[in-house]
Order: structure tokens, then sequence, then C-alpha cells
């Protein structure tokens, strides 16, 4: 573990040396590597990492495995399906890719398109993506009144299994735009940057589904620059995996945009997830609504936590957390962390957060209609699983 | 308006015209007592240690605790965590000993032998020591500044086995259970401010309840803090046998200055099979002035020990005091169906800060806690709730409600929320809510409507709002912490 | 059909059945009657075989089978109903869907085939119909959102698909107005055949205006202190349950 920093910081100056990157882009990495340079390796000192098993970034030993089922989370619209797949000697998007979706690699981005994200000693891990990343892409779209409705899917198929990939996008939507992002891991091991910028009244319907394979990760970190009127509506299905790390901040910048997000952890097996969700009301009259249902079985870890800040004069802010975990055996462990941050009064607040097994009265009244105690628990983790997902 | 509003806390008319007649005095506790002292001077080291320990005639073993502990704490670092803006404390610029008794030859033996100035501020404090004008059925040892002057009604709960007595006098009368609970619920090393108590630790009461005994009384400890620049350590310690049951009381004040004082105590609570302990405290130390200047920093560790089934310790908190507070009471639930629980209001004004709340720990099968957290933010201060509800694999059937409601009370202000809940055991059942909002409109407005001033109005809301904290404490209490409360939102208006 | 003999039973840890004896016959609708904490619920309870309801002593008949050795589903599949006094919510799970499965479930375990969607839909629509109920009740989650009468009637749907041979309806009246009261009433009427019996658990009288019980029972302090025809009901609302304390 202690050669991890070490690790990162080879890697990184080695790329610095053979990359052909502007000079901008350059100054930027190495600006990320100098800050890593005064960086503990993530323990459990740090809250972002506090209950994660950082040992498993540690790649040795990795075996190929296959993925666990998952029932996918399809929205059917009548929509173009574009896809980016990711992979090792680059991308490449499907043929249908209309002209008002703007498609090119990160490598190619102008300085003015650059966001600086602030990576500090909690997000460590994300901070070495701005020093290593050297795949992904940028795009922006434009959504014109004739278009159909876009739905684009990002696959990172990357095939060494025993390497980090570091992969950074970013999402430029233009005003009154609306499209849906969908991303899936088919294979690799990923730490991944997103940028999502919503112009004034752009709309995004986001689907994160990380369904992994049992020695797979995916160390995640999600920015979304919220301008007025936008909205966002984001499922997240995390399942499996040997670590899944997922830091989702969202900044209000403007006024009237709302955030509306459902996520399901659902850890198995030996899985080990966290799942941070950090929602800055930086400006007045905003909605943000986080649902989290997390399920543990076998001898796996969830860690759950909804972040919300409230700015000083951020009134009218209206902020609502639900965190609901089960444990379905005695080896599971779950840890669940709501926080308000709130320094606005015009303000309401609430969050709950529950950690419990399955309701036996409601396993007792499918029971009674002649269900098997075992569909009773499907049915009802199910239901469970609902409740982030439509919401 | 037909919606019928419900507002707690109406009755009680008597009640209330105490607490305006109290409320209309701003910090009354604030004066000094003009009295000769002993005080080491400012400066930490071995030395001091040692000079604290031999003061007080202290066993050997003792000293040996105190300078592990001082050794311990020099390895360790001020905690950063909380949501706290601490300036940097200076630690030898800190007296760590100062007693009204220039001479130990000349310490009172009684309580008719106590220095009359130090009696007339008990009195004045509103906890008269003299028999004639003692309360009835509160048995009251009062710390001024390291020592303690005076414990009220001790032949009276000897009679029945119970001992209560200031610590100093239990190390030297009790030897054997000093030495056997002292840091064995709040270790040494805990955490820095722990370490550097048990290191200089001055004075602080002793509670020892025998078996199967009913406290006849309740027993209350005065904390006062009178001198300038010294700190104030004390140490706390009740021991609750099989089948017994006690209710405590703790109150502190200190002198308005312009410079801050430390307060860092501990208090270790220990309950065996069937035992129950009940511990309220109304914390009222020196808030600092409406600039934030002056004030106590508060920085204590209480930590209770269910050790035994079917035992049971609730922690009741009335916190408007001190500039800095820095506080989690906390219970450890480790024998089988024991109870924790944690009734809470916190209201900070001006610049104060609070980070408190509690941690329950379910080690036993069947344990209990319930936490209750009302915090109150006006002006410019800010105030956290931090918890934490751990359930360990072999904690079957846990349960835990956690409730923290947040006011907030003006624009420049802050009311957050850090509840940590950890389950490792799938029988176990935890369940948490909390709400941050400003006083309701159609509460005031109605209060408005039927003539309550807007003063009055948001009194009496705040009231309802921590009624479910104030019904937990003892009824002289509440009273006392329904006034305080009533002096903190002074200015809670425009 | 059904008998309960000299049972005593606990929920939690209370005990609550003291002895209760009762036969019911194929057919038969039986009122169980009696004040609060009388123990009417338990034993609604105890025969759907609900958690920490709990047998110290006595026997259950039912079809010639020990019903308490049965699991809940299986005491389902054998043709136990029980409405519930407060069903729950089943927040994502829409109400065809648990019907279909509970039908399924049970028919698996009668050796019967299962029925297709196509059908499934054709039969419940009719029961929709020939029971006066809304069909929106069937693409809502399972009672999530439902008002207390929706719930109740919704409980006398289930029954109506689900066809069972012994129903036990545990103060499906309480907190419904009139109109509701006659749609479930209805419901019930509808089901009664000569081999299907009732136990309907009520604290009022006003729901045996609409369904005419064969026996009224009433339940004291965990046992049938006293049963009589159905003129019993009417003498017990005119003079309530003060009398079983001289």
């Amino acid at each position: 573990m202690a050669g991890l920093i070490t690790d990162w910081m080879t890697l990184a100056a080695k790329q610095l040396d053979d990359d052909v990157s502007p000079a901008w882009l350059k100054a930027k990495k190495e600006q990320a590597l100098e800050q890593l340079s005064v960086l503990k390796t993530p323990d459990r000192k740090l809250e972002y990492w506090r209950y994660t098993d950082t040992k498993r970034l540690d790649l040795s030993g990795y075996e190929p495995s296959l993925p666990s089922e998952l029932a996918l989370h399809d929205r059917a619209e009548d929509c173009e399906v574009v896809t980016i797949r990711l992979h090792d000697a680059g991308f490449e998007v499907s043929e249908n890719c209309p002209i008002s979706l703007l498609v090119k690699s990160i490598k190619d981005i102008n300085e003015s398109e650059w966001i600086d994200l602030d990576f500090t000693q909690e997000t460590v891990i994300n901070l070495v993506n701005t020093a290593n990343f050297c795949a992904g892409v940028t795009i922006k779209y434009n959504h014109t009144e004739t278009s159909k409705p876009i739905k684009l899917i990002v696959d990172y198929d990357f095939s060494k299994e025993n390497e980090w990939r570091y992969v950074r996008n970013q999402f430029q939507v233009s005003q009154n735009s609306k499209i849906s992002i969908q991303e899936q891991w088919s294979s690799g091991q990923t730490n991944v940057v997103n940028v999502f910028d919503l112009e004034a009244g752009a709309e995004i319907q986001r689907l994160q589904q990380a369904n992994l394979r049992t020695h797979q990760r995916l160390i995640s970190f999600n920015q979304f620059q919220l301008a007025g009127n936008t909205a966002v509506r984001g499922v997240n299905q995390h399942l499996g995996g040997a670590l899944q790390h997922h830091i989702h901040r969202i900044n209000f910048n403007g006024s009237q945009a709302s955030f509306k997000m459902g996520t399901v952890n659902k850890s198995i097996n030996n899985n080990n997830i966290a799942d941070l969700v950090e929602v800055n009301h930086h400006k007045k009259n905003n909605q943000s609504e986080v649902t989290h249902r997390s399920i543990a079985d076998d001898s796996s870890q969830i860690f759950t936590n909804a972040k919300a800040y409230v700015a000083v004069g951020a009134d009218d802010s209206q902020i609502e957390q639900d965190l609901k975990n089960i444990l379905l055996s005695p080896g599971a462990k779950i840890f669940s962390k709501p926080e308000l941050e709130v320094y606005a009064d015009e303000v309401v607040a609430a969050h709950g957060s529950t950690i419990g097994a399955l309701d036996e009265q409601s396993l007792f009244y499918l029971q009674s209609r002649g269900i098997g105690i075992k569909q009773a628990r499907e049915i009802m983790i199910e239901s469970f699983e609902q409740e982030a997902l439509t919401c | 308006m037909n919606q019928k509003l419900e507002i707690k806390g109406l009755e009680g008319d008597e009640e209330n015209a105490v607490v305006k007649a109290r409320a209309k005095q701003k910090y009354k506790e604030g004066f000094v007592t003009d009295i000769e002292s002993f005080t080491i001077p400012p400066g930490l080291d071995e030395d001091t240690i040692r000079l604290i320990s031999a003061r007080k005639e202290e066993p050997m073993w003792l000293l040996d605790y105190r300078l592990d502990a001082f050794r311990k704490w020099q390895q360790m670092e001020s905690p950063s965590w909380a949501k706290l803006n601490v300036p940097e404390i200076d630690f030898q610029a800190i007296s760590y000993y100062s007693s009204p008794n220039a001479n130990i030859e000349n310490a009172p033996k009684s309580l008719d032998e106590v220095d009359p100035k130090l009696i007339e501020t008990y009195d004045k404090l509103g906890v008269p020591l003299h028999e004639r004008e003692r309360l009835a059925g509160v048995a009251v040892d009062a710390v001024f500044d390291s020592v303690s002057v005076g414990t009220t009604f001790k032949a009276e709960l000897e009679k029945v086995g119970v001992i209560f007595s200031s610590f100093s006098e239990a190390v030297h009368d009790h030897p054997e259970l000093i030495k056997k609970y002292l840091g064995s619920v709040v270790p040494a090393q805990d955490n820095y401010f722990a370490a550097l108590n048990a290191a200089v630790f001055s004075d602080g009461s002793f509670v020892y309840i025998p078996k199967g005994v009913r406290c006849p009384m309740e027993l209350s400890t005065y904390f006062r803090i009178n001198a300038i620049n010294t700190g104030q350590f004390e140490r706390t310690l009740i021991v609750a046998e099989e089948g017994s049951y006690v209710s405590y009381l703790e109150g502190c004040t200190a002198p308005m200055r312009d410079e801050n004082q430390l307060h860092a105590a501990v208090v270790e609570l220990v309950a065996m099979d069937d035992a129950k302990i009940k511990y309220s405290t109304v914390q009222n130390w020196y808030p600092g002035d409406e600039d934030g200047k002056g004030g106590i920093y508060n920085f204590v560790t209480k930590r209770g020990n269910c050790f035994g089934k079917n035992s049971k310790i609730s922690w009741t908190q009335v916190e408007t005091g001190s500039a800095i507070t820095w506080k989690y009471p906390s219970c450890i639930l480790r024998g089988d169906n024991s109870s924790g629980e944690f009734y809470s209001v916190a209201l900070t004004n001006n610049y104060q800060q609070a980070d408190t709340g509690t941690k329950m720990i379910h080690l036993g099968k069947n344990t209990k806690s319930t936490v209750i957290s009302k915090g109150i933010s006006v002006g410019k201060s800010q105030n956290a709730y931090r918890g934490l509800v751990r359930v360990a694999k072999k904690a079957d059937h846990a349960r835990n409600f956690t409730q923290c409601d947040s006011l907030l009370i003006g624009k420049s202000c802050g009311a957050h929320t850090f509840p940590y809940t950890e389950s490792a055991n799938m029988t176990a059942k935890l369940e948490h809510e909390a709400t941050t909002s400003k006083i309701s409109e159609d509460q005031l407005n109605y209060c408005l409507q039927r003539g309550i001033t807007e003063e009055d109005a948001i009194s009496l809301i705040v009231d309802g709002f921590c009624k479910e904290v104030f019904k937990e404490l003892p009824m002289e209490f509440a009273v006392e912490a329904k006034a305080l409360l009533d002096i903190s939102l002074e200015g809670a208006i425009g | 059909m059904l008998k309960v003999d000299n049972v005593f039973a606990s929920a939690g840890n209370k005990e609550i059945l003291k002895g209760l004896s009762l036969e019911v016959k194929p057919g038969e609708v039986h009122a169980i009657m009696g004040p609060n904490g009388a123990g009417k619920s338990t034993l609604g309870n105890l025969l759907a075989g609900m958690p920490h309801v709990e047998s110290q002593s006595g026997v259950i008949d039912y079809l010639g089978k020990d019903l308490l050795g049965l699991e809940p589903e299986e005491r389902a599949a054998e043709g136990v109903f029980l409405a519930f006094q407060y069903p729950v919510e089943i927040p994502g799970v829409n109400n065809m869907y648990f019907l279909r499965t509970a039908l399924n479930a049970q028919r698996k375990y009668r050796g019967e085939e299962p029925m297709d969607s196509a059908q499934f839909l054709r039969m419940v629509k009719q029961k929709i119909k020939d029971m006066n109920m809304r069909d929106d009740l069937l693409k809502r989650p399972v009672n999530v959102g439902f008002s207390g009468g929706e719930k109740k009637r919704n409980e006398v749907f289930q029954m109506g698909v689900l066809e069972p041979k012994l129903a036990i309806l545990d103060e499906t009246d309480s907190g419904l107005d009139i109109d509701a009261l006659k749609v479930v009433a209805d419901g019930v009427n509808q089901l009664r055949s000569p081999d299907r019996s009732f136990i309907i658990i009520t604290h009022y009288q006003r729901l045996l205006d609409y369904i005419q019980p064969d026996f009224v029972h009433v339940l004291a302090d965990g046992k049938i202190v006293k049963s009589g025809p159905k003129e019993l009901a009417l003498e017990l609302e005119e003079q309530g349950y003060g009398w079983l304390n001289n």
C-alpha cells in the first residue's frame, strides 16, 4: 500500500515525458502531480474513504470472472441510440451519430473547455485521474427542433484487467437541450472522472450502470455543473465488483434547477461499495432529492452517504435525503450517513436513514397470500429497489 | 384562521412567570468572587503534575497514572474533525491548579469551616450549602476551581451506604474503588482532551451506590470556575452496583472574562446488572460576549458503560453556555438488554460554536438506544449534531431510534447534522430522522394573531420544540433550563 | 372444516388466548365479537401464521391437517385467507403482478398449471366487474397511497381472486363509510357458498346488518364466553360489553 502514491506519480511522470498534449494541459497534469506528492495514500482516516477497503486498489492477484446478474433498468423510449465505445486504442462512435452531437477525444480538449475540479486530500484517488488520464471524450450536444431525442451510451470496454485505466469525459449540454446518457462498464479496471456541464434550461437523464464482474473495480467521480432552470434525473445501479467508489458532486450555480437521483447499491458477495452524493446549494431556490437503497448480502459491505450543503443566503432550498439499507446476511455490513450543513434559514431540509432486515410484516403479508418465503424475499427486495429506480 | 395549530409547552403559568423573571437578567452568574487563593504558575510539564499530585497528597499509583497519561498526551494531536473553529490553545499559558485555600493545612474539615465568601458565592448562584437553607432532597458537591469546597448530606447518604464525596477525598477513603474504575470507561489515551484531563485533573465528584440501593435523593455537583487564566479539569466517576438507582445533576458557571478559559472534564459511569443511572447537565459556562470575546472552551468526554444485564444509562443535557462546546456523552451497551438514552438541547447564540451529540455502541443482545437532539442556532453561531450508532456483529436484535431536529433563527447562523449509523448485524434495526428548518411562520403568525409579542412567541415555540428533552429533566432543573434558554435567545429577533 | 380446541397462545411475550375453542363447518359464517384487547385479532393472526404469535398448547385441525404445523404460505395454498386489519404497503410492486404471483404459487402447491397473463387478466377483469370495484386498483402498487377504505376493498378483492376455503376478515369494517361497507359486504356475500366458510372479526354489529352470520361468538379475555344466533349481535349492540365485567 505504501507504494500507491509513488506508483501513481511514477506513472504520471512517465506519461508526461512522452505526452504530446498542449502545454496548458501538461501544466494541469503537472500541477496535479505536485498536489499528489504531498498527499497520503487514502485510508480510513479520510472521510471519503473511511469505509472503503483501499487495499483493493491494488490489482495484483487479479483473476478473470463473470459478471453478476442484474435486472437492467431500461427506459424504453423512442429515441436515437448513439454508442461510444471506449477501448484500449481510443474510442469509436456509432455511425448514426447526428451532427447535433459533437464527439472528440479528450486529448483534443481546448483550454477554454477545460473545467477545473476541486480535488483535495479527501478525493485523492480522483486527483490521480487528472494526473494520469489518457482516454475519454468531450461531448457537446445542441438539440435542434427537428432532431429526434438522443440516448447516448458510453461503454467502457478495456481489455487489460490488471491495469487501471484513467478516463476523463466532459459532457456539455447546450441551452434547453435534452439528452439521455447511459454509462456501462463491460470490462476493465476504471478510474473515471465525468464532468456534466448543463447550460440554462438543459436537461439530462442519466443512468450509471455499474454491473461489475467479481474482480472488476470502478472508481468514479461525477460532477454536475447546473445553470438555472436545469434538471437532472439520475439513476445509478451499482452491483458487484471487488471495489466500487462513486462520488457525485452537484453544484447549483443558478436558480430553479432540480436534481433528483436514485441509487441502488447491491452488494451480493464479497463486494465493497461506497456511494457518496454531495449536493451544493450555492444559490437560491433549487431542489435536490437523493434516494439511496442499499442491500448487502454475504460478506460484503456498503457505505452510503448523502451530503447537502446550503450556502449563506441560498434561501428557498429544498433538500431531501432518503437512505434505506437492508442487511441480508450475518456477515454483511452497512454504514449509512446522511449529512446536512445548512447556513441559510429559509430552508426545508429533511433526511432519514434506516438500517434493518426485510420487513417481517410485509413478508408475512406476502406469505399469507401463498407466496413462498424465498420468492417473498425477492419481491420485497425488488420493491425496495423500485423506490430508488422510480424516484 | 381555522386550522388548529399545536404549540407545545403552553401550560404552566406559574412556571412561565418564574422563567420570565429569570429571563430578564443577563448572564447573572458572571460575577467574580474576590477571595485569596493558591494558584500554581502557568505552565505544563511533569513537574506541574507532580506538584498537583503532591498537593493532593496522592498515592504513588495515581501519580504514575497521571504521568503515563501526560506522556501519551504529548504524543497526541488536538482533534480537527469537529465542525469547530478552535483557536490554538497555549497549554503553557494556563494554570492547572487553583484553590481558594492558600494553605493546605487550613483546608476546611467540614462545611462549617468553609470561607463565608465561598458560601456566599454558592448562595448567589442559587445553590445554598448551609444546612438550614439547603435544597431539600438534593445533595450537593460544590467544586470551586480545582477543589471541592464541601459536600452536603454526606452523613445522611452514608446511612444507606451511598458514597458521595469529592474525588480527592475518595482517593484517600476508597482507593480500591478508584483504582478499579478510574479510566475503565474512558481510558487515559482515549482522546486528546481525555488524556490531558487524566494528567492534570484536580477534583470532581465520586458516587458509589451499593447493591440494591435506590439513592434517596438527587445528587448534584456544581462546578464553578473563578480564578483567572486557570483551566478546570474535573473528573467524575459514578458506579452503580447491581439493582441500584441514582439520579445525578450537574451545573456549571463561570465569571465573565475577556480571556478564554479551558474546561476539559471526564465523566465515567458504570452500571452493573439492573442498575440505572440518570445523568442530567445544565451547562451554562460563560459563553463570551456579543462580539465573541471571552467564554469557556468546553471539551468534555462523558461516557457510560452499561456493563450489566438490563442496565440503563440516560444522559440529558441542556447546553446553552460556553464559547465552544465539544461533547459527546455516550453509552457502551455491553450488557444484554441494556439501554442507553441521550436527550439534548443545544442552543448557540452570538459567536458560540457547538459540536455535540452522542455515541451509542451496541455490543450486547437486545440492546436499545434512543437519541433525541434539538439544536437551535441564533445570531452568528454554528451548531452541529454529530452522532454515531454502531451495532456490533453479536448485538442481535439491537434497536436504535434517533431524531435530531435543528432550528435556525436568523440569517447568519448555521445548523449541521452529521449522523453515522453502522450495522454489522442483520437482526438489528436502526432508524434516524432529522429535519432542519426555521421557525414555522404559521406558528408564529398564530401566536401574533392571539396578541403574543414576537419575542414571547419565539420563546414559546422554542420551548415547545425542546419539550421532549425538558420532560426528562428533574423538575427544578427544567425550570432553570427554560429560563436559560430564554436568556440565550436574547437578540434573536431582528 | 376448522376445529380449534382449547388453544392457549401469546403475541409477543403476552399471553392472549386462554383456552379458546371454536368449530366452523363448511359454508358457515361465524362472527367473532368482543371488546378491545380480548384477543380477536390474535385469533386471526394465529390462524394465518403471523410471526411472534405462538400457541403454547391446544390443537387446530383444518381439513384434517394440523394447521399450526404449516408455514403461512402453505396455509394460504390450503385455502386459508386473512383479510388484514392493517394491510401493508409494498411500493414498486403492482397489484396485478402481486396477485398473479400469489395465485400461481398457490396453484403450484396444489399441483395445478400456472395461469398465463392473458388468462389471468381476463379472470381478474371479470372479478373486478362482479365485485363493483375500480380497475385502477390493478395498476397501482400494492396498497401504496390507498385510502383506508381502498385498502380494505383491496383485501376483499384479493379474497375474490384467490377463492379461499376459509376466509378470516379481521375488522374489515373498521374505518369504512357506509358505501365502502356495502361494497365489502357485497364482495363477501357473492363469495358465500356451501363449501366456503367465513370468520368475521368485528367490534361492531354494523357489518352484520349486511352479512348475516350463522353464529355469533363473544370473545373476552382470550376465551369464547358466549355463543348464539345472529340476534346475539343485536343484543350486544344494545348492551355493550360492560356486562362482561360482572
